[in-house]
């Protein structure tokens, strides 16, 4: 183990993050896991990092390191404004740090979580075969002041040739997005007007965390109130609680809910729902199951990766 | 019997087996779960079994081409489920109700016009059974409460509920795994953890399984804290485990 950051400030909430936690679902500990998945899958490609790595996710900036030795990183998702030492630095692209280099991270103008990624990984204990965070469990690391970040001191510190994202493959995080929704089966439940209103109109986000985001906007309500069974829930899952507004549960969802369900936004449009900040605006696009079309993810697609990274 | 399959995602599908809790419809999920871990693990990243379905994250795209799917559902119905012999394990749990733990015992004795004994003896009683575990880690929803416990939660919950502590609320009586808020009536507390992250298992309950709480005194309750806390895997000496 290699020493390679030691944390100066903190910022709002940084926790390191692998692929997720998974088989554990059955005894009621949540995936966790990135919550951007595609910048983080991305970001894994342009390190050339292996797949089950891990990374520092950090929500909304304000956080700076002092580098302890010679590495390699980069940093991907929201654009915080990164500098070197004073000196802007571009995210998606390679940079090295030499000992006593200063990174810091502003506040993003657009998106709300960037991944800072290691050569190699960050290396930190796995529990229950990942080093995902999950705090009710007190499982993972959140950073503090002073937290030392280390790396796998088998790696290499440095790439022979620096390495990035061509522009045009960079997501495009935006502050009012539309996702597409799998329908539930409790979408009978509720009043049919609110079902259209949910489907037609905007919400937005008023306050969230890596375990549900919280929106605002058009009543969804029941027709008869309705004791339902609690049954499985998961990364996407729309529950509506009895004030009839939202929740989008995120990479920390609990594993099981009794609240009824509008659906699930799929898989593909999770990151676009991660990346949103507070009052910015999502909509809904009814989307029932075996018509979604796959444009952005780049599972191990080699020939794929060879034409997006340089 | 023949399940309604929901398709969740491009990756996940729910298989129902009915509406409500009961002991057939649990049978059914039970099985069913054992089914397709055994014979379609390749396929799979995990399941997590419910009251009345079973939701299965499959590691590979199940929703275009549905031949998986269908292929699940009739050897499913292929099958003689044998649902009486569905394996089930039998998990002794101690728990001391003394005061000292059991912040609510008198309080909730006294809403229910019973003695605190009764109360302690119509808890240990009967066997439950772990339906599901969900919302805190290693969290057990039983069934199978004496009507007669049936007591309304805490109007204010608790902001901080020890780990182990035992509470019944509503028509439910649960263990908390971790330290967390709670809105239970406290009547006990267990010396062993439901969930450990340094011993094998780290999760002393799964779904299926049967329960029963043993009353052990606080001298009781001290040995075997003390037994967990010398090495955790000794919670094997302790919980009477039958299968």
């Amino acid at each position: 183990m290699k020493q390679l950051l030691k944390v100066v400030k903190k910022g709002v909430f940084s926790s390191l993050q692998d692929n997720g936690r998974y088989r554990y679902r059955r005894f009621g500990i949540p995936t966790a896991g990135p919550m951007d998945q595609l910048s983080f899958e991305l970001g894994k490609k342009i390190l050339g990092n292996k797949e089950n790595s891990t990374a520092l996710e950090i929500f909304y900036g304000g956080v700076s390191f002092l580098s302890l030795a010679k590495h390699e990183y980069v940093l991907v998702g929201a654009d915080m404004n990164a500098t070197v030492n004073g000196k802007p630095i571009e995210p998606w692209k390679t940079f090295i740090l030499n000992v006593d280099d200063l990174l810091e991270l502003n506040v993003s103008t657009e998106g709300s979580i960037a991944y800072l990624m290691a050569l190699g990984g960050f290396n930190t204990n796995s529990v229950l075969n990942s080093t995902s965070t999950y705090l009710k469990a007190n499982l993972g690391t959140v950073i503090k002041k002073d937290t030392i970040l280390y790396g796998t001191s088998d790696q290499p510190d440095v790439l022979k040739h620096r390495t990035g994202l061509y522009k045009s493959f960079i997501p495009n995080i935006s502050d009012c997005v539309k996702v597409r929704v799998t329908p539930s089966y409790h979408l009978p439940f509720f009043i049919e007007e609110d079902v259209d209103h949910f489907f037609q109109s905007e919400y937005q986000l008023t306050n969230g965390d890596r375990m549900g985001y919280y929106l605002q906007g058009p009543l969804m309500r029941m027709k008869v109130k309705k004791d339902l069974l609690s049954e499985p829930t998961m990364f996407g899952t729309i529950q509506v609680p009895p004030n009839g507004q939202p929740i989008i549960l995120m990479a920390d969802a609990q594993t099981v809910g009794g609240y009824p369900t509008v659906g699930k936004v799929v898989e593909e449009d999770l990151w676009k729902v991660a990346q949103l900040r507070y009052g910015n605006r999502i909509s809904f696009e009814y989307q029932p199951i075996g018509n979604t079309t796959d444009s952005v993810r780049f599972e191990k697609d080699e020939e794929n990766e060879k034409s997006i990274i340089y | 019997m023949f399940p309604s399959v929901i398709i969740q995602d491009k990756k996940i599908a729910s298989f129902i087996f009915g509406q409500e809790i009961n002991e057939e419809t649990f049978q059914h999920v039970e099985a069913f779960d054992q089914f397709i871990n055994n014979k379609y693990k390749k396929h799979l990243v995990e399941t997590v079994p419910t009251y009345h379905m079973v939701t299965v994250f499959f590691n590979k795209e199940i929703a275009q081409d549905q031949s998986l799917l269908t292929d699940i559902v009739n050897k499913w119905n292929q099958l003689e489920v044998q649902l009486q012999s569905s394996i089930s394990r039998k998990i002794t749990i101690p728990v001391c109700y003394d005061t000292q733990f059991a912040f609510d015992l008198e309080r909730v004795a006294e809403e229910l016009g019973l003695t605190t004994e009764q109360i302690i003896k119509k808890h240990s009683e009967p066997t439950y059974k772990v339906y599901l575990i969900g919302f805190l880690p290693g969290f057990p929803y039983l069934g199978g409460l004496n009507k007669e416990l049936f007591v309304p939660r805490l109007d204010k919950p608790r902001k901080s509920v020890e780990k182990g502590s035992v509470g019944i609320g509503g028509r439910q009586t649960g263990i908390y795994p971790v330290t967390s808020p709670g809105g239970w009536n406290i009547i006990g507390k267990t010396p062993i953890d439901l969930f450990d992250v340094n011993r094998d298992p780290a999760f002393l309950l799964q779904p299926g399984d049967q329960i029963t709480f043993k009353s052990i005194s606080i001298d009781d309750f001290y040995k075997v804290k003390e037994s967990m806390e010398e090495n955790p895997q000794n919670i094997l000496n302790i919980i009477d485990t039958k299968i």
